[in-house]
């Protein structure tokens, strides 16, 4: 895709904010999808077209870093494989990194980079581990997790066993942040089920939908324990799980997962979306963490009840200063939204029109971001039934499914917008995120599907308002994951967080885009070790990369 | 003549008898019959009590009076009639009468008994069905379902067996088997509501959406005012998340003058969800007034009290959904955030870890070695 014209009128000497042009009723969200025209030509497999394992239904996501920092977002596409070639120590299939060219079109350069992939992967996220300026890459997958090093040449290097990170279980979630606040990267990793191709599950009673038999999973199946990764430096992590007390004596199912300092607080926290299981919130106490997300309120629906939490993201979506948070689930059920009320948070699904419509969808993939630079959060659901087998029965769901683009209502409320917003595509989605990949301040998004290509969508939303990118480093040139961004206008304030994963098995563009609507923001930022510096005097309409002095 | 349907000039007849021989058995049994077919169902009854009364009434009799009594819904003086002809075991229709009118009044294990005598290997349908329909009954789904469908196989074109056996299939959750039965039913008999009504819920539950929709407006068309009509058309629109339709059934089923609790409670969750607070409030509360114990209503109720402020009335829902059910998970969730809503956190802790508890149990998930 070609970069947005106006992209090069830079407004010299300060951050002009034209707030003529952010009025409201601006034009709404518009995508296109230009997955063809761009090159991103991938094919994702996953076993068998009816499914019977549970192994089948659950790949993959995609990461959006920079790997050749050439200010040109990439994609990574995960991929799975067969039963019967994963039991006979094959796959004919492959990860791929799609290098952004910078002029609207993207390369396969997976060979080349040397990130082919694990036995039968689920999600990948970017971090720079080693903080030599260089994204890694961690993917998770079935029986294997794989860390790849950026060797900044355009290769990679497979160093999990060096870094101490072989797994032999079924990860499935990971986010990077700097926990304990030493300046490196740590891991969190989630664990679905145990489950053995060559021994599956005896069929239970549970192994059924409303009477439909299908695969058995997650329900009735031993859940796995989800791990934490002190960065060690010098290339090794250490499992502190159990020291940093997220063994809490549940083992659940856990999918997406991300860092976030919902209590603003000064740490990031650590969220795990479980399916079919109360989800996990481990506050971070400094030296340890603490399980709190049924009393915070994000464990469970506003009935008490557990969901089957796929996807995850956190967002500020009344810019109320506060992180509030979505979580993906199951048909028969709704998405969720928690609004962050400050000491805990409430199920506001309802009232921001999240629920109702999402009830014959089944979610995966999910983020906060500003499709139409309006100044409020809209949010993207990608959806697609986990049993083929719904089709065959009058239930009002069907296996394939359109994805869900939620405009947010001047922080009111949400409406809809996904199909009239471009979004047309009925397939089974499963990752999604956001990327700026023609660098014109309207984050673009890439969404996978199972069995099904990656789609990229292009953001062609017409708005003038304006808006400032940035790329937020540390000293060492690392991203500086965990940065929190604070724009203030009037008495209302913004914020955003730089993190590395979140979704469904995804991690989007790290960089964060400023605009919020009315007049001239001030922007503060808290770096991750808790120092405060307030941005001035950038120029509108362009990333501006700023390092941690 | 009253075969006839000549009934005036059978009364002549029968008067003139009676004239002659006043009390004659034969001819008072005539003229209770006469009677009952002219709607003088009172007249009937006084005579044929009248010869109970004195001793006189014969086997006919009886029979005649334990079916006016159970026309009139009589159940206790229906049973009384044929009871003296069944325990003689000498009337094998009086036996079956009686054990009809037992499975009526719940007596079932008595219905069994009266048909005891009459039971054996090769028994014919009218028995098949009583005995499935008193063991059906007594929640004995696994023996009440051979008897129904011994019924439906001697009397293939009996619409009630094949609607009984729909039933007992349904609640065993054997949905297709039970559709299969009531649209068999509804071919048999295209004018009966009730097998519509409940085929459509036999598709529902067998994931027959649409079919499901079809035979809900198959049985409104028959009759508009069918009880529970709408409450079944507003489960199945809800259950596929056709709300707004959902909402349209269960308050046409409420302006009907429903006094079934789930209708209000239904409503009053999919209203809340809509912002309608108050409304869903006083919807949730009459929910619980006619059905006190039930603790789904109360959890909602409680919820709904929660998010308007007032936890102390939540409490006291919840107090009572956990006296109902106290094993019952997001009932200890919802007071553990009624409990830190009024600042009492450790309390609120211990419930919110029964909770969880209770929900790993429930979903027998393995606990972390």
């Amino acid at each position: 895709m070609k970069p947005a014209p106006g992209l090069a009128v830079l407004l010299i000497g300060s951050l002009l904010w034209m707030g003529a042009a952010s009025k409201d009723g601006a034009s709404p969200p518009r995508f296109e999808e230009v997955s063809q025209a761009a090159g991103l030509q991938f094919q994702h497999v996953s076993g068998s077209p009816d499914k019977p394992y549970i192994l089948e239904s659950m790949s993959g996501g995609v990461a959006v870093f920079d790997f050749d920092r050439d200010g040109w977002m990439d994609i990574y596409l995960v991929n799975g494989n067969s039963i019967e070639d994963l039991l006979a120590g094959h796959r004919k299939v492959s990860n791929a990194l799609f290098r952004n060219r910078g002029d609207g079109t993207f390369e396969n350069v997976t060979e080349k980079a040397g990130v082919t992939g694990g036995r039968w992967d689920m999600g990948a996220v970017a971090g720079d581990v080693d903080a030599d300026g260089w994204a890694d890459l961690f993917v998770t997958g079935f029986a294997q997790s794989t860390l790849y090093r950026n060797r900044g040449d355009g290769t990679f290097e497979d160093v999990t066993e060096r870094a101490g990170l072989s797994d032999p279980l079924w990860s499935t979630g990971a986010a990077f942040a700097d926990y304990d606040q030493d300046g490196r990267l740590d891991l969190a990793v989630t664990h679905y089920v145990q489950f053995d191709p060559a021994n599956p599950p005896e069929r239970t009673p549970l192994c059924s939908y409303r009477g439909i038999q299908l695969q058995c999973g997650p329900r009735g199946l031993p859940g796995t324990q989800d791990y934490l990764y002190r960065n060690l430096g010098e290339g090794k992590f250490q499992n502190v799980t159990e020291a940093a007390g997220l063994v809490t004596g549940h083992l659940y199912y856990g999918l997406g997962v991300i860092w976030t300092d919902y209590d603003n607080d000064g740490d990031p926290d650590l969220f795990i979306a479980n399916d079919s299981c109360p989800n996990f919130l481990f506050r971070n106490d400094g030296a340890r963490f603490t399980e709190v997300a049924i009393e915070s309120g994000v464990g469970l629906n506003e009935n008490g009840q557990e969901q089957a939490g796929m996807g995850v993201d956190f967002g500020d979506v009344d810019r109320d200063g506060r992180l509030d948070a979505v979580q993906t689930n199951f048909s028969d059920d709704k998405n969720t939204l928690y609004s962050n009320q400050g000491e805990y948070f409430s199920d506001a699904s309802y009232r921001w029109r999240l629920g109702e419509i999402s009830w014959q969808y089944l979610g995966w993939g999910t983020f906060f971001f500003d499709a139409d630079r309006d100044g409020w959060l809209d949010l993207f659901v990608a959806n697609g039934h986990v049993y083929p087998q719904v089709d065959d029965y009058q239930i009002g769901t069907r296996y394939l499914q359109r994805d869900f683009l939620f405009h947010n209502q001047q922080g009111r409320s949400f409406r809809e917008i996904g199909k009239e917003a471009g979004l047309e595509a009925v397939l089974n989605s499963r990752g999604a995120a956001y990327g700026d990949f023609d660098n014109d301040g309207r984050p673009d998004l890439v969404v996978t599907h199972i069995d099904g290509p990656a789609l990229l969508y292009r953001n062609v939303t017409a708005t003038e308002q304006p808006w400032v990118g940035l790329d937020l480093r540390l000293a060492s040139g690392a991203t500086a994951v965990g940065a929190r961004v604070t724009a203030r206008v009037a008495n209302r304030q913004f914020v955003q967080e730089v993190r590395a994963g979140s979704s469904y098995l995804s991690c989007n563009d790290p960089r964060v885009i400023v605009a919020p609507a009315g007049s001239e923001p001030e922007i503060t930022l808290r770096w991750p070790d808790g120092t405060t510096q307030t941005l001035e005097s950038l120029t509108a309409g362009r990333y501006h990369t700023i390092k941690q002095k | 003549m009253i075969e006839a349907g000549r009934f005036r000039e059978a009364q002549d007849v029968v008067d003139q008898g009676l004239e002659q021989a006043p009390g004659h058995p034969e001819l008072l049994y005539w003229k209770a019959v006469i009677a009952l077919n002219t709607n003088r169902s009172e007249q009937a009854l006084e005579v044929l009590t009248r010869l109970v009364e004195q001793g006189r009434a014969l086997p006919p009799h009886r029979l005649l009076l334990g079916q006016i009594y159970e026309a009139r819904q009589d159940w206790q003086n229906a049973a009384e009639s044929y009871r003296p002809l069944a325990t003689l075991g000498s009337s094998r229709q009086a036996s079956l009468f009686l054990a009809r009118v037992e499975i009526r009044r719940r007596n079932y294990d008595a219905a069994i008994a009266t048909l005891k005598p009459w039971s054996s290997s090769q028994n014919p349908p009218e028995v098949e069905h009583l005995l499935g329909l008193a063991y059906f009954g007594k929640g004995d789904l696994p023996t009440a379902a051979p008897h129904l469908e011994a019924a439906v196989r001697q009397s293939p074109r009996q619409a009630g067996y094949r609607y009984d056996l729909g039933l007992a299939l349904l609640q065993g959750g054997r949905f297709e088997a039970a559709a299969e039965q009531f649209e068999r039913a509804t071919e048999l008999d295209p004018q009966w509501p009730e097998a519509f009504l409940y085929l459509g819920r036999a598709l529902h539950d067998a994931n027959r959406g649409e079919e499901a929709l079809q035979a809900f407006q198959n049985a409104g068309n028959l009759n508009p005012q069918l009880p529970l009509l709408h409450h079944h058309l507003g489960l199945l629109q809800k259950g596929r998340g056709n709300f707004d339709e959902a909402i349209v059934e269960f308050q046409e089923e409420i302006d009907s003058g429903t006094n079934y609790a789930p209708a209000f409670h239904h409503l009053a969750e999919l209203i809340s969800r809509r912002g309608q607070a108050e409304r869903g409030r006083q919807l949730a509360e009459r929910a619980v007034e006619l059905d006190p114990g039930n603790a789904e209503f109360r959890m909602l109720c409680a919820r709904l009290a929660l998010e308007s402020g007032q936890p102390e009335e939540a409490q006291a829902h919840l107090m009572v959904a956990l006296e109902e059910e106290p094993d019952l998970g997001p009932a200890h969730y919802l007071l553990g955030r009624v409990l830190q809503a009024r600042g009492q956190s450790e309390e609120a802790a211990r419930e919110f870890a029964e909770a969880r508890r209770l929900g790993d149990l429930k979903s027998r998930r393995t606990p972390n070695p």
